[in-house]
C-alpha cells in the first residue's frame, strides 16, 4: 500500500515538475537558443551579392565583390562562392558542404592553377580571403564543438538579447577556430546574432563582430537576414566589413550548382 | 513500329537536354555571368619581366628573358546555352637569347551547354591531375617550360581539341577528349647546349589523318569523403623525341641533323584526394605504355610514374609535402655519353631523350616540400619550393615573394635554381633556368 501510494507522489512529482518547469527556469537552454538562432537565419535556398571591405590599420581598403548561392538539404547546408571582382581574385570559387554533425567538405577552384582543390575544412579559423573574417565566420557552427553556457541577458542597439558563452571543447578546435572562447549575443525576440565576442587563450579580447540592419528576407516566410557584418580587430585595429548589396530567396535554386564540375566553370 | 519509339527516345532525350538549358538564371548564374544583358567582357594583364643569371657557360651573369606584354582575354556568352573564349598573349623582347614569338594564341574556343551535356571545340587547354605541380595524368595539351614566368599557368599551351562533359547526377562526370592535331611541347633543351655543328630543324609533325589523332577519357568522382578519377589517354606524348636524321653535306663536310619526333602511348591514370584529419591527402599514379620502343631506341620506355602527397594549413602558412616515383618497367641501360668528339650523335640523342623522360635509372625518388605563407591582409605572399631527387642527386630550390600593391598590381621577385652533376636534366636546364627575376603585372 505504501509501496502505491509513493508511486502516486513519484508520479504527482514529476507531473508537477513538467508543469512547472518553464516557470521555474523562464529561460531556454543556451543550446535551444543556439540552435533556433541556426534554425532562424537558415534559408531552403538563397542567392546573394556581397561586397567585402577589407580596411587595414592605415585607412587603406581593398574591396571584393563575390556571388553566393546556397542550398538547404536534410543534413546539409550547401554554398558555392565565387569572386566577382577585383580582377586578379575575379574567377576563385569555393563550394562548402557544411553538415549539422560532421566536418564540413570544402573544394576551392583557383583559376591560375585550372584545378578544383579539395581543401580541409578544419582549417576554419584561417582568414577569409585576408579579411579579418575567419572561414568559421562564413558558415554556422557546429554546437557539438562547443560548451554552451547561458550567461544572462544584456542589451545591443536597444535589442535585448541572450549572451552565450561558447568554449571549444577540445584543444584541438581552439585551433581549428581560432579561439578560445566566444561571447555571442542572440536577439530575445527574432534569435537573431547581434554580436560576438572572440577570445585568446589568456582571457584577452581579440575580436568583436557586429551584425546590423537586420531585414526580412522578401518571400521566406517572415526570415530575416543582417545586410551588414564587421569584424573588429582588436589587436591589429583592422577591420573588415560585408555588406549584402542583393539577396533573393529561392527555395528551387539550381542544384546542379553546388558540384565540382559547376565550380570551374568559367 | 521500331521507328516511332526511337523517334520518341530522340524527342525525350533532346527535351531533357534542352530543360536543363531553359532554367531561368538566378541572382548567383547572372552575378557571375555579368548579368543577362551583358554578352561579352574583357580581362586580362599587362606586365613586364626581367630574368638574368648565369649562362651556359656558367661564369658570366645574363639577362635571360626581358619582356614585356600582356594577355587579352575576350569572354562573350550566348544566354545560357553557350559561351566562348579567346586569349591571345602578346610579347616582345628576349628569351634564351630569342625573340618571343609576338602573337601566341593561347585559347580560343566555343562552348555549348546542353543541361547535362557540355561541347566545348577549339584550342583549349586542359589540366588533369590532382597532385600538386607534378602530374602524370596530365598530357593532353602541349607545355613550354623554358617560359620565364612567376606564374605556373604561363607554361601551358592550347590545342585544338574536341571536348565534351556530361555530368551523372551530382557525384560523377564523365568527360571524352578527342585531339585532331598533334602540338609539341617544347623540350627543355635549347639549341645551345647541343654541339654546335649540329641540325636542328622543326619538329616532323605526324600527318593529320584520323588515324594519328588522339583520344582521352576520363570519370571523375566526387563525394563527401573523397574524390578520385581513371583516366586513359591514347595519343602522342606531348612532348617529342630527339632522333638522328643522319648527315646533311655542308660545304665540303658533313653536318649531324637532329630531328624532333613525337610518339605514340597509351596510359591509364588515376588520382584521389581526400582528408585525414587535419590533414589533405591526394595522390596520382599513371602507367604508360608506350608503342614502339622495342624496335626504335629513342622512344620513352614503358614505366608507372605516381605521386603521393600530404598537405597542412597552420593559420596563414600552407605546406605540401610530396613523394613521386619513377619505376621503367622495360628497362634498358644506356651508356653516358662522353666528352669526346668521337661520340655518336645517335648515343648522345639516346642519353638525352632517357634524360627528358626521366629513365636513366630504373627507378626514381623525389622528395619536395612546398610552403606557402601569407600574413596579415594576404597582401604580401612568400613563398618556397625545394625538391631533391634521392636517386639522381639533382635538387631545385625556388623562393618567391609576390607583394599585392594594390587591387590588380602585384610586384613579383624570386629566385630559382635547379642543380645537378654533369649528365643529369637538371645540370641541362640550369643554365636556361636558374636566375633571379622581377615581374611587375597589372591585371584588369
Amino acid at each position: 500500500m505504501i509501496k502505491i501510494r509513493n508511486k502516486n507522489v513519484a508520479v504527482v512529482s514529476i507531473f508537477l515538475m513538467m508543469a512547472v518547469s518553464p516557470l521555474v527556469c523562464g529561460q531556454p537552454t543556451a543550446k535551444t537558443i543556439m540552435r533556433k538562432s541556426r534554425e532562424v537565419s537558415r534559408f531552403k535556398g538563397m542567392e546573394s551579392v556581397t561586397e567585402l571591405h577589407i580596411l587595414n590599420n592605415r585607412g587603406g581598403e581593398r574591396i571584393r565583390k563575390i556571388a553566393m548561392a546556397s542550398l538547404s538539404q536534410p543534413g546539409v547546408e550547401k554554398r558555392i562562392i565565387r569572386f566577382l571582382e577585383p580582377a586578379d581574385v575575379k574567377g576563385t570559387g569555393l563550394l562548402i558542404f557544411d553538415y549539422e554533425n560532421k566536418n564540413d567538405d570544402m573544394w576551392m577552384y583557383l583559376p591560375a592553377l585550372r584545378k578544383v582543390r579539395r581543401i580541409v575544412s578544419s582549417e576554419k579559423g584561417k582568414s577569409f580571403m585576408g579579411s579579418e573574417f575567419s572561414n568559421a565566420d562564413m558558415s554556422a557552427p557546429n554546437l557539438d564543438d562547443f560548451t554552451l553556457t547561458l550567461k544572462g541577458e544584456q542589451s545591443v542597439d536597444g535589442m535585448e538579447c541572450f549572451v552565450i558563452d561558447m568554449i571549444p571543447v577540445s584543444h584541438e578546435l581552439i585551433i581549428t577556430y581560432g579561439f578560445a572562447r566566444k561571447e555571442v549575443y542572440i536577439g530575445k525576440s527574432d534569435y537573431m546574432l547581434r554580436e560576438a565576442h572572440y577570445y585568446d587563450k589568456n582571457g584577452t579580447l581579440v575580436k568583436v563582430l557586429h551584425a546590423k540592419d537586420i531585414q526580412p528576407v522578401s518571400g521566406s516566410g517572415g526570415k530575416s537576414m543582417a545586410r551588414w557584418l564587421s569584424m573588429e580587430n582588436k589587436i591589429n585595429n583592422r577591420t573588415s566589413w560585408l555588406r549584402i548589396l542583393q539577396v533573393r530567396y529561392n527555395p528551387d535554386v539550381n542544384a546542379s550548382m553546388f558540384t565540382t564540375a559547376y565550380l570551374q566553370k568559367q | 513500329m521500331r521507328k516511332p519509339v526511337r523517334i520518341s527516345a530522340i524527342i525525350v532525350f533532346i527535351g531533357w537536354l534542352l530543360t536543363g538549358g531553359l532554367q531561368a538564371q538566378g541572382l548567383f548564374e547572372q552575378s557571375v555571368s555579368g548579368g543577362d544583358n551583358q554578352a561579352w567582357s574583357l580581362s586580362g594583364y599587362i606586365r613586364g619581366l626581367a630574368w638574368a643569371g648565369k649562362t651556359v657557360d656558367k661564369e658570366n651573369i645574363e639577362p635571360k628573358a626581358l619582356f614585356s606584354g600582356g594577355e587579352i582575354n575576350l569572354l562573350a556568352k550566348s544566354g545560357k546555352f553557350g559561351d566562348g573564349k579567346l586569349s591571345f598573349r602578346l610579347r616582345d623582347g628576349m628569351e634564351n637569347g630569342y625573340e618571343p614569338y609576338g602573337l601566341d594564341l593561347r585559347e580560343a574556343y566555343i562552348h555549348v551547354h546542353l543541361g547535362p551535356v557540355s561541347l566545348c571545340t577549339g584550342r583549349q587547354i586542359i589540366a588533369w591531375g590532382r597532385a600538386d605541380s607534378n602530374n602524370p595524368t596530365d598530357l593532353i595539351t602541349p607545355k613550354n617550360p623554358l617560359f620565364h614566368s612567376p606564374d605556373p599557368d604561363d607554361i601551358r599551351m592550347g590545342n585544338f581539341l574536341f571536348n565534351g562533359k556530361i555530368n551523372v547526377g551530382t557525384h560523377i562526370f564523365f568527360q571524352g577528349i578527342w585531339i585532331p592535331v598533334y602540338r609539341p611541347s617544347i623540350i627543355p633543351v635549347t639549341r645551345d647546349v647541343l654541339p654546335p655543328e649540329m641540325e636542328v630543324p622543326a619538329v616532323q609533325s605526324p600527318q593529320k589523318t584520323l588515324k594519328n589523332s588522339g583520344y582521352a577519357m576520363k570519370m571523375d568522382f566526387t563525394y563527401p569523403a573523397v574524390d578520385f578519377s581513371l583516366s586513359w589517354f591514347d595519343g602522342f606524348d606531348p612532348y617529342p623525341l630527339f632522333s638522328f636524321g643522319g648527315y646533311k653535306p655542308v660545304d665540303s663536310t658533313f653536318v649531324p641533323v637532329i630531328g624532333e619526333e613525337p610518339f605514340r602511348e597509351k596510359i591509364a591514370g588515376a588520382d584521389f584526394s581526400t582528408t585525414l584529419g587535419s590533414f589533405g591527402v591526394r595522390g596520382e599514379v599513371a602507367y604508360r605504355q608506350t608503342k614502339g620502343y622495342d624496335h626504335d631506341i629513342h622512344v620513352a620506355l614503358p614505366d608507372i610514374r605516381w605521386v603521393a602527397g600530404l598537405d597542412k594549413t597552420l593559420g596563414n602558412l600552407t605546406m605540401i609535402v610530396q613523394y613521386s616515383g619513377y619505376c621503367v618497367t622495360k628497362f634498358r641501360e644506356v651508356p653516358e655519353p662522353g666528352s669526346g668528339p668521337a661520340v655518336m650523335p645517335d648515343q648522345m640523342l639516346l642519353f638525352y631523350n632517357r634524360l627528358m623522360f626521366r629513365q636513366t635509372k630504373r627507378s626514381q625518388h623525389t622528395l619536395s616540400l612546398h610552403a606557402t605563407w601569407s600574413p596579415g591582409q594576404e597582401n604580401v605572399n612568400i613563398e618556397g619550393y625545394g625538391e631533391t631527387n634521392l636517386t639522381t642527386g639533382e635538387s631545385l630550390i625556388r623562393a618567391q615573394v609576390k607583394w599585392n600593391v594594390s587591387d590588380g598590381l602585384s610586384l613579383t621577385g624570386g629566385w630559382q635554381h635547379f642543380d645537378g652533376k654533369q649528365n643529369t636534366l637538371y645540370d641541362l636546364v640550369g643554365p636556361l633556368l636558374n636566375g633571379l627575376y622581377m615581374q611587375c603585372k597589372i591585371c584588369f
